[in-house]
């Protein structure tokens, strides 16, 4: 049977050099982002930027889209950046009124703002849309 | 029609002596770990994610996500209870599973006594290959 330790637990018991980890990973401060945009037959394939610009090193630890029923031809949403337009959150349908929760994607699990084209979150819809959409995130930076 | 108050509640409007709360207990502050692991041919076994918790410090949510191309049954708990906080997690799942999700570990006071670090089991015997992640939410003060 195996014992093993996690990445971050590893660098903590050696605690040296690069083993010193950065602010937040450990005890960080949650931090929450919250932004509302209310469609009015906005165009498909649109996207809506929420909220402020990350800072670079913030992970983002998962958040919350919430939405009305957003009408026909009822867009399917996805949460992102410019760099990934499905980092945090892939295809959801708005035929009807849900908050999801999100990272739903292993590869926007605990993801690290670096500063290049992932620094705003983004909500990307993939038709026509009109009704309110809510977005929480919540981030660690220390 | 009852009304009625929660344990902390009935403490709060009667603030003396061993009702005064612990701190975090009202308007604690949430404080995070992130850890990962990136297991190759992982055999049934533990993982030993983020830090040491302190004594008295409540977990208030744990959350997992996976990239594991096997299919493992994990739990996710402590070395005292591999299974306190998420009884079954089935890997590739493409979805985060949000814990705990039994009573007892809802809210769950670190005792210092084998509870103090998050352990996932990987509790079948299907070797493991792929990163799992882990973020936990806990209070402190």
């Amino acid at each position: 049977m195996a014992i093993v330790i996690g990445v971050n637990r590893t660098k903590l018991l050696d605690p040296y050099g690069n083993n010193i980890l950065d602010a937040g990973t450990i005890a960080g401060r949650i931090r929450c982002m919250t932004d509302t945009y209310t469609a009015v037959i906005l165009a498909s394939d649109s996207t809506i930027s929420m909220g402020n610009t990350l800072p670079k090193g913030a992970i983002v630890i998962g958040g919350k889209l919430s939405y009305a029923a957003l009408g026909t031809p009822c867009p399917d949403l996805t949460v992102g950046d410019e760099g990934d337009s499905d980092r945090y959150l892939k295809a959801v349908q708005s035929s009807t009124a849900a908050v999801v929760v999100f990272p739903d994607t292993a590869g926007g699990a605990n993801y690290t703002v670096t500063g290049t084209t992932d620094n705003i979150i983004k909500i990307s819809l993939s038709a026509s849309a009109s009704g309110v959409i809510k977005l929480e995130t919540m981030y660690i930076v220390d | 029609m009852a009304i009625v108050y929660g344990v902390n509640r009935t403490k709060i409007l009667d603030p003396k002596g061993n009702n005064i709360l612990d701190p975090g207990l009202v308007s604690g502050r949430v404080r995070c770990i992130t850890d990962s692991y990136v297991a190759a041919a992982l055999t049934r076994g533990y993982i030993y994610i983020g830090p040491t918790l302190p004594v008295g410090a409540i977990i208030t949510e744990i959350t997992m996500t996976d990239a594991v191309t096997s299919s493992n049954h994990l739990t996710v708990g402590t070395s005292q209870n591999p299974a306190l906080f998420i009884a079954i997690y089935n890997t590739s799942r493409n979805a985060a599973s949000v814990g705990p999700q039994t009573a007892a570990g809802a809210n769950y006071v670190v005792t210092g006594s084998s509870d103090n670090c998050i352990v996932i089991e990987n509790s079948g015997n299907v070797l493991m290959t792929g990163t799992i992640k882990a973020t936990i939410k806990y209070i402190v003060d």
